[in-house]
Order: structure tokens, then C-alpha cells, then sequence
């Protein structure tokens, strides 16, 4: 997979959008749930044995005679998981997936999230926790081709038997049967607080070549499918994409999984300025 | 070779309708999934264009097809035989009309479709005509309108004879077993119906009186047989397995009939033609004498006695002769010698004396007992004729029969034996009278079994044909019109 390097230089202004708390391990700008050292007050507890000093609060000691410590919300990364589906279906939309995925680990590591791409189970995932980690997931990222379509659900319902990330982000064009996808859906809910889908599709999908006669091969099991072909394929074809994008849509809204259609004709940097930004799976890290 | 010819050519279309087929490409697309999904329509649709695949392919096949055929058919100029059976089982019916009929109508039709093919006749009518094959079908045609049925001739034999060289179209309800090399085509006479009929008769005196004893022989019908004389029945009587005798007494004409109203009249209904008198001729001097009385009191006898000296009549039936006479004898169908030897045309070889006879195996002495004649001289035979009475020294009456006439010599007469008076004489008289009847016992209006059974065989002209290669030419003209049209069509809609 080619990788857009150049484009990845102008990603640098955005960051993960702030949907819930963060869960990482390492210090962030995220608010979280621990409490410990911070900027924002949370609560009092009463002093106990190593506690820092600088934390009691001598006005409320002064006034009822009691010790207590200030307790205040601590800042955490985000813990952002990336599952990038790298099924033969999705061997012409492999480079535009990858920069996608590449873009979103950039974004994540550059404000020291803990960002973690997978594709397949038996593939060890890479992982980073700030910039530094980014050359190691390009060097992942890039000797990736088209494979499988069942290790991608397979890697999805693993990750969600594990530990949940506050942000999942699946990259992938979602032809699956209905069953399958309903799988997919299912787990990727399952793994993260937030959820996202990024369908990818390509011209294959958008406007196939239906003149017959032709055999068409499935790129991902190599069935067959003869087709000769009728007088207002294209019609039928485009009100049957609408019809399954829109039923996608609803299912994933149904699991509060947010679901964004990309084409592989739409330039990546405006994915990431619009669509993405607009369903708030990024913003300006300025704002 | 011509069919093979054709499945040639026919190949030819097919190659090309294959090329013009665009070829199935394989193509690799990410997911049938949204594919699978146009799917079911495009089952139908599939189909459709499948079909009209199919049938622009038959429309071109049907082009060549007809122009081959027709080419082929056009270019058999071998002449063709129609046949026309003129039986009478031709009259019977079929449908509301009778097989004669339609034979005759189709084989008009075959005439106006092709108008260009030379064409004989073989017409088994009465007297049967036989018209080489000629293009000017006019002559053919007017003898097919005038053909009536009636007359059973085999035709089938010439038919054989023709088939090596023209093509025989039959019009027959009869067996016609062709030559396996014979290119035979039978017409439309219409499906067979139940008919019965009389397929043999036998009507034979059994008397000088008149008496009639009638045997018939029927097929296909349980009777009752009626045998009627000037319109009115004498006898009805019951068939017992196909078979009827009946004695009836008669000196005339009568009929044979079965109840009508089957496919076939004609065998139905059969006439015996009887001759009610027998013209016997006697040379004699004695015109009262025992032969002149003995013919005299035959019932089915118109006596003419003559004296030797007389003129004779220039035709009889029958020329009794106990006088030699000085006129020649005139043709007679039987001649009989009765004691005058000398004319007879037999040899003698000598006279004997009170011999005693014996009887020969023949239809003269039927009922006759040679051994109660006492004959008092006789004139012996020579041998070579016929004998019919002997004796133990030579032949005492002989018999010749020569160009449909018989004659008859008895070595004596009943003026040197007692014959006259014995009723051997009047059983002799009245064998020799049937001998000499005209068509005795003949039977008109008797068919054949074969007659009486036969059923029309399948058809294989069915249809009219035109003339061969505007046929062809139409059809192909049709079928490419059609193929074109149709694939406007197909390619503008897709």
C-alpha cells in the first residue's frame, strides 16, 4: 500500500474530537475518570499515610479540624484503535484506506494518544503513544496488501473481547453479506465508546461496468455470477446502492456507531476537513 | 447428399451467429454483493435475451432452410405419375363425399401447385387410360374430372413400372407395395369406415327345373343376405360366420343384397345375371323323336328343330346333331354328336356291339348311370379326345374343346341304344344345356376381399405446395425480414 506522506503534513492540525472520557494510561489533554493530580477539582478524601502534603487543605482543616486532601480529574490520552480491513474486495481502495488509517494515527499521536492499528489477528498490531511512534506505523502500514476478508471481523470480535478503546475506528468498504456485517457492526459497538465506520468505496461500487455479457469472479471467494445484462442496469444498480447505503446508515445508528462514506474519488484532506470533522470524529486542535 | 448438403450449409449460419454473439468476458469485481442483488431480474432478462438469441438463430436457419429445400426441391424435374384407382371401393364414402371425390380433387390441387412439373396419368377406369407425363395439364386434368369408379383393374404393377423413373402420386384406397427406391406419395381419401360387403359368390343349378343353389362368402357384416328376383324377395337368409347358402328356384335373373347404409354400396348388392333360355339348335329327321322331346321339355331350352337339308340359324348356343346335315354346322359354344359320326371331326377306329359302358369322371355324365344303357351298336373312338363314357373296347363318347367350343361324339345315339328312354338321356340334355348357358351363374357386383377390406392409407401429400422455389424463396424472404427487424429492435432497446 502507498502511503501519502505529503498529505500526512497538513493533518497535523487536527486532533480525535472529545466524545466522552478518556480511558488511557498515559498523561493527556482528555478529562478521565481516574482522579489524582490535575487542573480541575473533583472531590476531597481524607488524608491518608503518603499522601502529598501539598494537597491537604489547610482552610478546611483550619475551620472543622479535619485533614482531607484535594482530589482533582486527571488528564489521559485517548486510547484509539484503528482496525483497517484489508480484504481482496478492498484492493483498489487500499491505498486511499491506508492513508486514512495513517492520517487518523497521525492525528492521534500527535497529541499523545495511544493509537494501535490492526488488520488481521495473526498480524501483531502496531502500536504508539506519541509522534515518535509514527515512522513504525508508516513501516506497518506499508508492506500491507490485500488479503482476506475473514480475519477482519475476526480481528474486530477479538478487540472487542478485550479491552475497550474510546475510539474505534473500522476502515473498510463493508461488502460483506448481511450476516456478516451484521457481526461486524455487532463487535465494533461492542469495542469502543465511540465507534466509528469510515466506508470506503470505489468506482467499482459507485458506477460498475454492467454491459454484458460478462462472468463476474468475486474478488473475495471467486464465486461466479453471469450477467448479460438489461436495458436500465445503471438505474436499477444506483437506486440499490442508495437503497444498501442507506440501510447501513440505519443500522449504525441504531448502535450509535458513526458512519461515514468515503469515495475514493473524494481528495483525503477534505475527508478529514469535512466529513470527518463534521461527524466530530476530528476537529481543529486549536478549537 | 442433398440432406447432407444442407446440414452443411446450415452450419454456416450457426458459425456466424456465434461470432456475432459478443463474447462472455471474465471479470474480477470486488463483491458480488450488491451484484447478487440485481440478480433475480436479471434472471428473466437473461432469458429474454437468451430467447431472442435463439430465435434470431432459427430465423437465419430458417432462411437457408427454405432456400435449400426449395432450391432442392426445384431442381427435381423427374417427371411425375399420378395414379388414380378407379375400383369401386374408390365410391365409398368419405365424409360427405366419396373417396373418388377427394382422390380426384387432390390430385387437381397437386396439378395447379405445380403447374411447371410434367405429369402423367395412370387411370384404372373403364377403358384404362394411361397419359405420359406432359406439362400440358389440361389433358390429365379432364380425364381426372371424367373418372368415375366402377372397374377393378391392378394397377399396381404398371405404378411399380413408373416409379424408376418419375414420382408416383397414388390416389388409392388399395395396398400399393412400392419398391423401397420408389419415391411414392399417397393423398388425403379420408379414414376408414366400417363397410361389409360380399366378397364371393357361387350360384350353380342344382336342377333341370331351376332350381339355384347360392353360396356367398361375406366380410364385415352380420347379414341377413335377401335374394330378391324383379324387386321381390324370395329368400332371406341368416350369415353363420361370414358364410350363406341359400336354394332358391328360379329360371331368371336375381339379387344378392346386404342391408346397406355402410362406407361402400357396391359391394352390397350383387346381380346373377341369368339367361333364361338356352338357344338349341337340332339337326334331325325325326322332330318328334326322344332328342326332340328331351329339349322340347327342358325348361331353359328354345328349341329350333332342322331337317339335314335345311338351313341352319347362324348362331345358337347349343347344335344337337343326329342327322349329319348338308349346311356347315354353325359356331355353337357346344356341339353334340349323337350316333352321325362321320362329320364329327373324331376318329373311329371301328364299330362294336352291345358294349357295356362305363362312366368317365366328367361334368357331362353328372347324375348319369352309364351302365343302365343298353346300346345296341356304337361307333368306338380313337383314342386322343376326351373320353367321356368308355367301355371295354374303346371309347364310346369323347370330347374336344378348341377356342371356347366344345364338341361332343357319342359313338351311339337313341336310335341304336335305349338312351331316349332312360332318364340318363334328360340328365345328359340338361348338363350339356348348362354347359352351353351364357354366363351361367355369373355374378356381377362381387367384390374382392381385398376390395371390400380396403382402407385409405395415411396421407403423406398433406398439404398444397407451390411451386417449390417460391416457396423457398417466400420463406426466406420472411425469415430474414423477421431476423432483421427483430435485431433493430434488440439492439435499440439494449
Amino acid at each position: 500500500m502507498k502511503i501519502d506522506r505529503d498529505l500526512l503534513r497538513r493533518l497535523a492540525g487536527l486532533r480525535f474530537g472529545a466524545r466522552g472520557l478518556a480511558t488511557g494510561k498515559r498523561a493527556g489533554d482528555r478529562r478521565s475518570r481516574a482522579k489524582g493530580q490535575g487542573i480541575e477539582f473533583a472531590d476531597f478524601r481524607e488524608y491518608g499515610v503518603g499522601d502529598d502534603l501539598k494537597l491537604v487543605d489547610w482552610n478546611v482543616y483550619q475551620r472543622l479540624g479535619t485533614v482531607l486532601v484535594r482530589l482533582f480529574h486527571e488528564d489521559r490520552n485517548l486510547r484509539i484503535r484503528i482496525v483497517l480491513d484489508t480484504s481482496r474486495s478492498m484492493e483498489a481502495k487500499l491505498d486511499q484506506a491506508g492513508t486514512l488509517a495513517a492520517g487518523l494515527a497521525l492525528v492521534g499521536l500527535a497529541h499523545r494518544d495511544s493509537v494501535e492499528l490492526a488488520t488481521a489477528p495473526w498480524r501483531a498490531p502496531v502500536a504508539g503513544n506519541d509522534l515518535q511512534g509514527l515512522p513504525a506505523v508508516l513501516a506497518w502500514l506499508e508492506p500491507i496488501e490485500s488479503g482476506d476478508a475473514e480475519p477482519v471481523r475476526r480481528s474486530l470480535l477479538a478487540q472487542a473481547a478485550g479491552v475497550r478503546s474510546d475510539r474505534t475506528v473500522l476502515v473498510s468498504d463493508l461488502l460483506w453479506d448481511d450476516d456478516t456485517l451484521e457481526g461486524v457492526l455487532e463487535a465494533l459497538a461492542a469495542s469502543s465508546e465511540a465507534p466509528v465506520v469510515v466506508q470506503t468505496l470505489g468506482d467499482a461500487e459507485k458506477s460498475p461496468d454492467l454491459d454484458g455479457p460478462v462472468t463476474w469472479i468475486d474478488a473475495e471467494d471467486g464465486s461466479e455470477l453471469a450477467w448479460d445484462g438489461t436495458g436500465d442496469d445503471a438505474g436499477r444498480y444506483q437506486a440499490l446502492l442508495q437503497t444498501w447505503l442507506d440501510e447501513i446508515a440505519r443500522r449504525c445508528r441504531a448502535r450509535r456507531i458513526t458512519w461515514i462514506p468515503v469515495y475514493t474519488s473524494d481528495a483525503i484532506h477534505r475527508v478529514f476537513v469535512d466529513a470527518l470533522a463534521r461527524a466530530g470524529v476530528v476537529g481543529s486542535a486549536t478549537a | 447428399m442433398t440432406g447432407g448438403l444442407a446440414a452443411l450449409v446450415l452450419l454456416v449460419p450457426i458459425v456466424l451467429a456465434y461470432r456475432r454473439l459478443p463474447p462472455r468476458v471474465r471479470r474480477a469485481v470486488p463483491s458480488l454483493v450488491l451484484l447478487r442483488r440485481l440478480e433475480p431480474s436479471a434472471v428473466s432478462a437473461r432469458r429474454a435475451r437468451r430467447i431472442e438469441n435463439v430465435l434470431l438463430l432459427a430465423l437465419l436457419c430458417g432462411a437457408l432452410v427454405a432456400l435449400v429445400a426449395g432450391l432442392t426441391i426445384a431442381r427435381d424435374d423427374r417427371p411425375t405419375i399420378l395414379v388414380l384407382d378407379a375400383s369401386p371401393s374408390m365410391s365409398a364414402s368419405a365424409g360427405d363425399r366419396t373417396r373418388i371425390d377427394r382422390a380426384r380433387a387432390e390430385l387437381v390441387d397437386w396439378l395447379d401447385a405445380h403447374p411447371d412439373s410434367p405429369a402423367g396419368l395412370l387411370l384404372t377406369s373403364e377403358p384404362a387410360l394411361a397419359i405420359s407425363p406432359t406439362i400440358d395439364h389440361g389433358r390429365v386434368r379432364d380425364a381426372i374430372r371424367t373418372a368415375t369408379a366402377g372397374v377393378d383393374h391392378d394397377w399396381t404393377a404398371l405404378a411399380r413400372a413408373a416409379c424408376s423413373d418419375a414420382r408416383i402420386v397414388v390416389a388409392s384406397d388399395g395396398p400399393f407395395a412400392a419398391p423401397a427406391s420408389c419415391d411414392v406419395t399417397t393423398v388425403d381419401l379420408g379414414s376408414a369406415q366400417d363397410n361389409g360387403g360380399l366378397v364371393a359368390a357361387v350360384v350353380r343349378p342344382t336342377d333341370a327345373l331351376g332350381g339355384v343353389e347360392v353360396a356367398v362368402e361375406t366380410a364385415g357384416t352380420t347379414g341377413p343376405l335377401t335374394l330378391a328376383s324383379d324387386g321381390v324377395a324370395i329368400a332371406t337368409v341368416p350369415l353363420e360366420r361370414d358364410e350363406a347358402v341359400a336354394r332358391i328356384q328360379t329360371s331368371g335373373a336375381f339379387t344378392l343384397s346386404l342391408p346397406a347404409g355402410d362406407a361402400l354400396a357396391a359391394d352390397d348388392r350383387a346381380e346373377v345375371a341369368r339367361t333364361p333360355l338356352v338357344r338349341a339348335v337340332l339337326v334331325s329327321n325325326e322332330p318328334t323323336g326322344f332328342t326332340a322331346r328331351a329339349l322340347g321339355a327342358h325348361p331353359g331350352v328354345a328349341l329350333q328343330i332342322a331337317a339335314p337339308t335345311d338351313s341352319l340359324p347362324a348362331d345358337a348356343d347349343v347344335v344337337f346333331v343326329e342327322d349329319a346335315p348338308t349346311a356347315s354346322i354353325p359356331a355353337a359354344r357346344v356341339t353334340v354328336w349323337l350316333g352321325a359320326t362321320e362329320r364329327s371331326g373324331f376318329a373311329v377306329s371301328g364299330f362294336v356291339e352291345h358294349p357295356i359302358a362305363r362312366g368317365a369322371a366328367t361334368d357331362w355324365m353328372r347324375y348319369v348311370d352309364p351302365s343302365a344303357i343298353h346300346i345296341a351298336a356304337s361307333a368306338v373312338f380313337a383314342p386322343g379326345p376326351t373320353v367321356i363314357l368308355d367301355s371295354s373296347r374303346g371309347p364310346l363318347a369323347v370330347a374336344r374343346e378348341s377356342e371356347g367350343q366344345t364338341t361332343l361324339a357319342l359313338g351311339f345315339g337313341p336310335r341304336t341304344s335305349d338312351l331316349g328312354l332312360d332318364v340318363a338321356f334328360l340328365h345328359f340334355i340338361a348338363n350339356v344345356v348348362d354347359a352351353a348357358r351364357p354366363s351361367a351363374g355369373a355374378v356381377v357386383g362381387v367384390l374382392s376381399r381385398t376390395e371390400t377390406l380396403a382402407t385409405p392409407p395415411p396421407p403423406s401429400l398433406r398439404a398444397r405446395r407451390p411451386v417449390a422455389w417460391r416457396w423457398g424463396a417466400s420463406a426466406a424472404l420472411a425469415c430474414l425480414l423477421a431476423e432483421g427487424l427483430l435485431t433493430h429492435l434488440v439492439r435499440r432497446r439494449r
